[in-house]
């Protein structure tokens, strides 16, 4: 009984190992795609408040309140940013640190 | 800048009001001033002032006034009679000993005062809103 | 970024403070114009639209939230009173100015600990 569990794993690890080397690369373009998309937005976010603050600073502004929510909107949204790059950082060494 | 506006706004209505309190303090002031014939007696003044149109700017789709307030047309001086008083010894008597006064109206005049008044706090306790309103608005995000 | 933290709250919050800035500059044109004769005095209008959209999400709530750059604060003039008399009451406007200084500041607290909630969850409660 014990050699035919053996065999049953055996055969179902086969298939799944293939499956799990195809979708590192699927996974990786997912999240790849969606992290360089995150990237952009917060630069938009960083570029939009740098001109807040230049229009602030020559005097321009209509809204004040605008501009201090923008300028806190971008600093939030690149400090997700960094984390979820700590993370992702984090994760990559902790595979790179497994003992094969 | 918006802030600006709503103090600009508050700072127009607080020059229109005091110079509304000027002209009632000036009329009282000259209230007992006779001059020698009726014609040259002084008249009272009043402040006309007419409203300067709220203009709006749209940005980013909101809009936001960029003027608006009060200011004073001109001062004008009523025609009112003046008031005669019999006072035969006054060096401004004329032929029938009566001295020519302004025709102020103190008691309008001291109402004037009050209402300026009145209306010049009011403006100020507008602008001071709007100091308040700004410098809350630069502690977002602080904590 | 933080947009998928929070969806629309933060551009309401703006709306409404842009809603109680214009409100303020509204009253204190009435104010200044108090002794100006033939003035009719303004307001702004907001609250209402919004009101609108809710019912309007309420009654059909397959509809997706329109863009809020629908909800514009708009000025207008403001009706008569119950005497049918349209001159600006300087009681009646100082009144409306602290309860929109308040309005204005109870908006701008709950957008601070909004963005301070985000804060802590993005930084693991440190600062």
């Amino acid at each position: 009984m014990t050699i035919e569990a053996i065999s049953a794993l055996a055969a179902q690890a086969e298939p799944m190992q293939l499956q799990a080397l195809s979708r590192p690369a699927e996974a990786a373009s997912g999240f790849g795609q969606w992290f360089a998309e995150q990237i952009n937005g917060v630069n938009d976010k960083l570029v939009s408040a740098d001109q807040q603050i230049r229009q602030l600073a020559t005097g321009e502004t209509q809204n004040l309140h605008d501009v201090m929510i923008r300028l806190e909107e971008a600093r939030l949204s690149f400090q997700l940013l960094m984390q979820v790059r700590n993370r992702a950082l984090e994760a990559y060494q902790e595979i790179m640190r497994t003992q094969v | 800048m918006d802030y600006n506006t709503s103090f600009q706004i508050s700072a127009s209505g607080m020059a229109v009001e005091k110079l509304r309190l000027d002209v009632a303090a000036a009329n009282i002031a000259n209230m007992h001033s006779s001059a020698a014939s009726p014609a040259n007696v002084y008249r009272p003044l009043r402040v006309v002032s007419e409203e300067v149109r709220l203009e709006f700017a749209r940005q980013f789709n909101a809009l936001s006034a960029t003027a608006g307030g009060a200011k004073v047309t001109s001062v004008e001086a009523l025609a009112t009679a003046p008031r005669m008083s019999y006072e035969p010894g006054h060096p401004h008597a004329d032929a029938k000993g009566y001295v020519a006064y302004p025709g102020v109206n103190h008691a309008a005049e001291m109402v004037d005062v009050s209402h300026a008044l009145r209306s010049y706090e009011a403006n100020v306790a507008a602008m001071n809103a709007a100091k308040k309103m700004a410098s809350r608005a630069l502690e977002i995000g602080g904590q | 970024m933080v947009s998928i933290i929070d969806t629309n709250t933060i551009s309401l919050l703006n709306l409404a403070l842009n809603a109680t800035t214009m409100r303020h500059q509204a009253i204190a044109h009435n104010i200044a114009n108090n002794g100006t004769p033939g003035y009719r005095p303004i307001g702004v209008s907001f609250e209402a639209q919004l009101a609108q959209a809710r019912d309007a999400m309420a009654s059909n709530p397959n509809k997706p939230l329109a863009s809020l750059g629908d909800f514009q604060p708009v000025f207008e003039f403001l009706p008569p009173n119950a005497l049918g008399d349209s001159a600006v009451s300087l009681d009646m406007e100082i009144a409306k100015l602290s309860e929109n200084t308040l309005h204005h500041e109870a908006l701008l607290k709950a957008l601070n600990k909004h963005l301070s909630i985000i804060g802590s969850a993005i930084n693991e409660g440190k600062r």
